[in-house]
This record gives C-alpha cells, structure tokens and sequence, in this order.
C-alpha cells in the first residue's frame, strides 16, 4: 500500500567520489532514524529549471521514495509502500 | 569492413523498472497504468503477459481476466532517466547509437570492433552492466543491418542474445514466419496467407510483380526483407516527427460542449507548447473522439499556414467538433497535428501574430523555468490535473513533453 507523505526530512548521504554517486544511509521521520539497508532504484527529474534527484530505499521491512531537490538542498519523504 | 549492427530492446520495460525498484513485485503479474478507473494498461511484465494481459486493456479488462494482477502507476521521468542512462552505457562502445524508442536502440558496432574483441563480447557487457545497474534486462540482436537485428532481438526475448552473420542471413530468414518482419502486421499478414504466403522463404521466392501489383512499391520491399535486406535509410537523420499528438481518457464521460471545449483547449496547448519546443510547426491538424462503446472517429483538416499558435490550434479542432454531430458523451479526446517542418526560430509567418507569438514565448519562458502548467489559460482551470503515463514511443533526446 503507497501512503504519500511530502515531508521535509533530514537524511545522512555519503558523496561518493566513484561515479558521481549518492548513497543514502539514514534518514530521520517521526523521531526516528531509519537506516537504509539498499537502494532499489535512483532516477533524476526536473520541474521546470529544478533538478530533483529520486531514490526508492528500503530499511529491510518497507519501502521509501525520498526526493533530494538540488536547489533548495533540501530532501524529502514523499511515500511509504509496505506490500499488502 | 562488414557492416555490424546492434539493436537492445528492454524486456517489458515500465514494468521491469517497476518491478526493479519495487523488489515485492518481482514475479508478480504487475501492469502499468495512469492513474484512474478507466486508464488503460501501457506496460505489463512477462508474468502478468502469460495470462493474456495486453497494452491498451482497460483496468477492468485485466483485473477481469487476472484479479492477482497488481496495477502501478507509471512515472515518466523514472523510464526516461533509465532510457537516458543505459544510451550512455551504449555511448562507451560505439558514438552511433539511435533512440528508436524509449526501450529501443540501434547502435553501430562497424567501427568498435577494433577496440573490442567481438559484438558478441559488447552485447554480453552491456547486458550485464544493464542488469546490474538497472536490475533489468534486454534482448540484444545482432546482424549486418537494422532489419535483421531487430528481428533476432526479438527472437531472443526475453534475456537473449541472437547474432547473426552475414552469410548466414538468408538461412536465418527463411523458416520465419512473414510477421516476423517488423511492418507486417495481421492485415499484410493475411493478404500474404492469401497468396500462399506464411513464412519467408515462400515471400523471397515469390515473384516481385506480382507482389509489386497487390502491394504497389510496398511489395518490392517485402520482397527485399524476406531476404533479410533493409530497403531503409540506415540511420536517423534525426528527421521531422510524422505528428505530435495527445489525447485524454477521462474519469467520466463528457457530453457538455462547453467541457469539451475546455479539453480540447488543453490539449491544443500541449500539442502548441511540444511543437514550439520541437522547432517545428505544422499546418496539419486531427480531432479524435473516442464513445463510451469504444467507437472512435477522427477528422482531419489541413490549412494553408504553418503555425505554432495554441489559439489557431484550438481554433481548428473545435471547428472540426462542431463538424461532428455527437451521437453520445465522450471517453477519449485527442488532437494531433501533422504536416510538420522546421520551423525558424522567430517563425513570423505573418504579422498578425507577432503580439500572440511574444506571449506564448513569455507563457513558454516561465513554463520551463517553474514546471508544466505552472502558467496556462484560465479556461482550463475546468479540467482537473491529472496523471498520465508517456507514450512507449517517444523517444528521449527529443523534448521531453510534459510531466505532471
């Protein structure tokens, strides 16, 4: 089931220097730190002149879309999908 | 040095890519759908395509057929990001690939075939990179032309890799059924069987005039692809889009004129802005009208002037609907235009328009800057926003449409 969320939240992300690569490691949501256990897809997307970077992650358990938008730097929770 | 083409054809793509990115999905039947009742399914996986789930069925028509069957919405940008990416994986073998599609790709291996050690080689590392990136996968033909290494792309799906040399191309043809040859639909396929035709030994053999009298120069060329030569330009010059279209399903069926309108507004302004951003215009226009039985019409009309104007656009189909005498409420609407050419950056076709011109430009300026319909005619304010899934053909590297 998808639950849109569209929250601001803060995210811990490791720059990688190889390949250009973002990795997300944690993110905090209703006081709480989720950590990620893997990226299952990353895709980038603009609106308008805005370049918003989308990963789907997982904490083992549910499914998480988190968008880091560059101008703002700013990342947010936009859904939560837990299968069923 | 023979020639040697590769064609890379994504194995049921949105929902591979649904499926990659939703890891509960994998060996679901999955279909990908817009968003609402009615939206009709533009990608199934493989699992769901056992049970005889097609493109273009309605959701009720498939949940019908498969009640397992799990819908996903579709996300434009994911497939063409993806589409974008693996092009540059194709970059790093060969600089001549072509975009056929958003799931397909032509690239030329001639030339690359001094820095690596076969295509074979190539085909086997672009899949595997592919898959390991992507989590997808695709088949990948390979042939002395685009012809035959589409047709062994196909063969070979999904996950395969068929190659085939020149030498072997008439071997490789012979025992194919006619609809193998990409053009040959269920129509020519049946005129075909009716002169004896199924498969394409019996079509290489059959005698050019007689083919040349049932399907005009159209028969020449069956003739030359059953032997597995491609009458065809090579590559894409990057030619004039044969039309620029859109159209709507919506939740309810519209019967209301004035709603019609609306719409028809709306999609005149989307087939202007992609025509504007193209740097084309057009001069040729369609209406589609779409009943609730399915019935479908639609009317053509051509005018003596290129345009880009959303309001001449708008004018012209609306023209055409009150040509129609609507029989019933409406499902689907679509306008398209054809009769493209390229057009000048300042195309002032004639003066009248210049005032139009700057403030679609201006529309246009603030739309590119702050999102689709961030800025659009108050008149479709009647229309609610709604989700659409990109039609499998377009083609990244074109302007990308429109995302809502």
């Amino acid at each position: 089931m998808l639950t849109r969320v569209g929250e601001r939240v803060a995210a811990g992300v490791v720059f990688r220097k190889e390949g250009r690569k973002m990795e997300l490691k944690w993110f905090l949501w209703k006081g709480r730190r989720l950590e990620i256990k893997k990226t299952t897809y990353m895709w980038r997307e603009r609106d308008g002149r805005e370049l918003i970077h989308r990963f789907v992650v997982t904490d083992g358990k549910d499914l998480y879309e988190l968008s880091y938008r560059q101008e703002g730097l700013m990342w947010f929770l936009e859904a939560v999908e837990t299968d069923g | 040095m023979d020639r040697v083409v590769m064609y890379v054809d994504m194995d049921a793509y949105f929902a591979s890519v649904e499926q990659a990115s939703r890891p509960y999905l994998r060996g679901r039947p999955v279909a990908v759908v817009g968003s609402g009742k009615r939206a009709v399914i533009v990608a199934s996986s493989y699992e769901a395509k056992r049970f005889g789930i097609k493109t273009g069925m309605t959701r009720g028509e498939a949940e019908k057929k498969l009640p397992s069957l799990v819908f996903v919405e579709g996300r434009n940008d994911k497939y063409v990001d993806t589409c974008v990416r693996i092009r540059e994986i194709l970059l790093r073998y060969t600089p001549e690939v072509e975009i056929c599609s958003i799931d397909e790709f032509f690239a030329d291996l001639t030339g690359s075939l001094l820095l690596f050690p076969s295509p074979a080689d190539i085909a086997a590392a672009i899949k595997r990179e592919i898959g390991e990136r992507f989590g997808i996968t695709c088949s990948v033909g390979i042939a002395p032309n685009k012809l035959v290494a589409k047709i062994a792309g196909e063969l070979g799906k999904p996950d395969g890799l068929v190659s085939v040399e020149k030498d072997d191309v008439e071997r490789f043809m012979e025992g194919l059924p006619v609809e193998s040859i990409p053009g040959i639909g269920k129509k020519t396929g049946e005129a075909l069987k009716a002169l004896g035709i199924t498969i394409c030994r019996e079509l290489m053999d059959f005698p050019v005039s007689v083919l040349r009298r049932r399907f005009g120069i159209r028969g020449d060329y069956l003739s030359f692809m059953a032997r597995g030569i491609d009458p065809f330009r090579t590559q894409d010059q990057g030619g004039l889009p044969g039309s620029i279209g859109h159209s709507m399903t919506f939740e309810k069926n519209i019967g209301d004129r004035r709603m019609i309108r609306a719409r028809l507004l709306e999609l005149s302004g989307m087939v202007a802005r992609r025509l504007r951003k193209e740097k084309v215009a057009a001069k040729g226009f369609s209406l589609t009208l779409r009943y609730p039985d399915f019935t479908t019409f639609t009317k053509r009309t051509t005018l003596p002037f290129y345009t880009v104007s959303g309001r001449i656009i708008y004018e012209t189909v609306t023209a055409l609907l009150d040509s129609f005498r609507l029989k019933d409420a409406v499902r689907l609407l679509g306008v398209s235009a054809f009769n493209i050419r390229r057009c000048a950056e300042n195309p002032s076709l004639f003066g009248g328009l210049d005032r139009e011109e700057r403030l679609w430009r201006a529309v246009d300026d603030v739309n590119d800057a702050f999102g689709e319909f961030s800025l659009h005619p108050a008149t479709a304010l009647l229309c609610s926003r709604r989700h659409w899934v990109i039609s499998p053909a377009y083609r990244p590297g074109k302007v990308y449409p429109y995302r809502r």
